[in-house]
């Protein structure tokens, strides 16, 4: 590669359609963008407008009924069901609306999942775990379960859980939307802080202008289509 | 992919998250498993109780002459073995059967017709000549450790008193207590009943010290002393092999005794085999119409008559043998009805069970999509989370199978201690059930791996729709 600095997510003509019944809904049409490494960056837009169909895309949790995605130098459209299941465990981390924790787990035992997945020795796990955990801030926490802790408090540990295999990107789909605002503001402020100590990229859905405001690149959509990139 | 002992936990864990329904599967498959476990071990009971019963009547192999079986019960003396303690050594040294071997006996059977000089009554009748202390060995084969029924209370009116044969009393005999209703032997055998060595005066006063135990029914477990004295006695007679004048002998009765089956209870008169061999071979060598072999265990029945057969031709011996299942089709004939019922119980209880099973899976985990979409999301494989719903489907089964053990071990030590006896059919004495759950695991081996079988089964299919989902679609859920 001649270029000194290629992008994290290189995605060219990205499709995403849904088939009801006669009806087809274009999720997603013909997105291209491109995505540096260690960006922040926002995709907002209206209600039904394919934020969340995009991040799935980015996110190798759904396949693009057209168009190629490359992310970290990797043709995930080309890859099967099990190579992509081992590359978003290497390599990307979700953060989700609802926080989406393992209920019978612990803190720290959600935090410790994505490394018993990629067989990081019990031991290394354990301290990298408490390690994310206080630096999300709930040092004091790691024994809860996720139904003895607050959304801030739950959204913290997906946070933690999200960065714990120092993935190239993170996903969040609408992170702060079951948070009240002040407590979205701390969410976003830990995730910009933890971006800049650990130079992941994340890439946020939301509705929040709040949210929107604190991006690095920007992304809007309408109708499926990208309105504007920078 | 992820290190076992983890994913046990997460599986135990998951479990727990619904106890109730959980508990209420478990309970199902420890019912189902336990009750499979007892029907097991009651059908285990009844093979190896009408087992014992052939093997004790008819050993496990009978040797005749060749012909017999077929022909040889209208003329025996035309079918005798006239060379019994010969064969009989030869049988017991051979290498490859005495290993298995527990016993060789011989035996007499003959008809012939029988009179009571008491009451003129007279009937025909089966002679069973035996020896007798052997012949007591070959009744009691007990290799399962089945109770035996001899040693019930209940049947004590039937098996306390004199024994029925003594090596000793050659001229003693035992007579069914069909055929002695028939010669009217009750009755006046308890009025003639002379009691020269008691002192007890009473006529009225079962004989329970005479030498004669004929009022058995009134019997008390009380001294059972073999005193000699005089007993009735009975006349018998039958065609000697030569033609001619019929051989004439009298037997003393013992004893009046039930019998394995009413026909036999209505036809057998049992003794000393020299007396019978006197009898129909008079002033020759011991004769026998049947050698019997009774082994340590049933299952070398097919080996030791596969030598047989071999010694038989090797040394053109003029014999033939029949073993205990073709001498009585009857075992073979209830065990495959009794075989084809617990069958069918065993898959309809498999069939409910995996119904349950899958049930429970099933809504177990369509409350969990979202759940299951986010563990593919961080990059669970299809088959790593395939392996993760089949364990928990394989805990239950696990935890249900061991429970219902436990049921299984109680329900046999509690059919033990409630101690039911009952008659079984084709038997004129009491039999205590059993469940053989503890004797013979191979029920409970059965009844468990039943379970695990059938909880991987029903987990299987909603496990795999589990992890074929569509990643976004789960993750909808949450
Ligand atoms: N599984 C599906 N089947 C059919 N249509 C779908 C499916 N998923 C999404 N859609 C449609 O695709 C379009 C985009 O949906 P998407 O969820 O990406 O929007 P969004 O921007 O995330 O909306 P919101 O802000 O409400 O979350 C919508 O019109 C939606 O109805
Ligand atoms: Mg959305």
């Amino acid at each position: 590669m001649s270029d000194p600095d290629p992008p994290l997510i290189t995605a060219e003509h990205l499709s995403k359609e849904y088939r009801m019944g006669r009806e087809v809904v274009h999720a997603v049409r013909g997105v291209s963008l491109s995505i540096r490494r260690g960006a922040f960056t926002v995709i907002s837009g209206p209600s039904g407008s394919g934020k969340s169909t995009l991040l799935h895309l980015l996110g190798c949790l759904d396949k693009p009924t057209s168009g190629s995605l490359n992310i970290a130098g990797e043709n995930v459209s080309a890859l099967s069901d099990r190579a992509l299941s081992n590359f978003r465990a290497r390599r990307l981390g979700f953060i989700f609306q609802s926080f989406n924790l393992i209920p019978v787990l612990s803190a720290l035992e959600n935090v410790e999942y994505p490394m018993k997945i990629n067989r990081v020795p019990a031991d290394e796990s354990r301290v990298r775990a408490l390690e994310m955990l206080q630096s999300v801030g709930l040092g004091a926490h790691i024994s809860h379960r996720p139904t003895e802790m607050s959304g801030g408090q739950c959204q913290r540990v997906a946070i933690a859980r999200a960065l714990v295999m120092k993935p190239d990107l993170v996903l969040a789909d609408e992170p702060t939307a079951n948070l009240d605002s002040a407590t979205g503001e701390h969410i976003m402020a830990l995730m910009h802080e933890l971006k800049r100590q650990t130079g992941t990229a994340f890439v946020i859905s939301t509705h929040d202008p709040m949210v929107a405001s604190q991006a690095e690149q920007k992304i809007l959509m309408r109708d499926g289509c990208l309105q504007a990139n920078g | 992919m992820i290190p076992d002992m983890q994913n046990f936990n997460l599986a135990l864990r998951n479990i727990g998250r619904n106890r109730r329904r959980s508990a209420a599967t478990i309970l199902a498959i420890a019912l189902s498993c336990g009750g499979l476990a007892l029907f097991g071990g009651y059908v285990s009971w009844t093979f190896r109780a009408v087992e014992e019963q052939t093997v004790g009547a008819y050993g496990h192999l009978q040797i005749y002459k060749k012909g017999y079986y077929e022909r040889g019960a209208g003329n025996p003396a035309a079918y005798a073995i006239p060379d019994y303690e010969a064969l009989k050594k030869r049988i017991e040294s051979d290498p490859v059967i005495a290993p298995k071997l527990d016993l060789i006996t011989g035996q007499i059977l003959f008809n012939g017709m029988v009179t009571s000089p008491g009451t003129q009554a007279s009937s025909t009748f089966a002679g069973l000549g035996v020896f007798p202390s052997e012949d007591k060995r070959v009744t009691r084969w007990n290799p399962y450790k089945i109770s035996d029924p001899s040693l019930l209370p209940i049947n004590a009116p039937i098996f306390s008193g004199v024994p029925e044969l003594d090596d000793a009393d050659i001229t003693g005999g035992s007579v069914g207590l069909g055929l002695a209703r028939v010669l009217q032997l009750n009755a006046p055998a308890k009025a003639e009943a002379p009691e020269p060595a008691a002192s007890a005066p009473s006529t009225e006063a079962p004989p329970a010290n005479g030498g004669v135990d004929l009022n058995f029914l009134n019997a008390q477990s009380g001294a059972k002393q073999d005193a000699p004295g005089e007993k009735p006695s009975l006349d018998i007679l039958v065609a000697p092999p030569a033609g001619g004048l019929p051989n004439a002998t009298s037997i003393t009765i013992r004893k009046l005794v039930p019998r394995a089956t009413k026909e036999m209870e209505d036809s057998v008169i049992k003794m000393h085999v020299r007396h019978a061999s006197e009898l129909l071979f008079p002033g020759q060598p011991l004769h026998v119409t049947a050698i019997i072999v009774l082994l340590k265990s049933s299952d070398d029945t097919e080996a030791v008559a596969n030598r047989l057969q071999s010694l038989i031709d090797s040394e053109h011996l003029d014999l033939e043998y029949r073993r205990w299942h073709e001498i009585r089709p009857f075992f073979l004939r209830m065990t495959k009805m009794i075989g084809l019922i617990f069958d069918f119980v065993y898959i309809m209880l498999i069939v409910m069970v995996a119904f349950l099973i899958y049930n429970t899976q099933s809504s177990c985990i369509m409350e969990r999509l979202g759940e299951i979409g986010t563990l593919r999301a961080m990059g669970v494989t299809r088959m790593g989370l395939w392996r993760m719903l089949m364990l928990e489907g394989f805990l239950l089964g696990l935890i249900g199978g061991l429970c219902g053990l436990a049921i299984a071990a109680l329900g046999d030590e509690v059919v033990q201690m409630l101690n039911i006896v009952y008659i079984p059919p084709s038997v004129t004495f009491y039999t205590k059930l059993e469940v053989l759950v503890l004797r013979d695991p191979i029920v409970l081996v059965q009844a468990f791996i039943g379970s695990l079988i059938c909880s991987l089964i029903s987990s299987a299919w909603p496990a795999w729709k589990a992890s074929r989902m569509e990643i976004v679609e789960a993750l909808r859920h949450s």
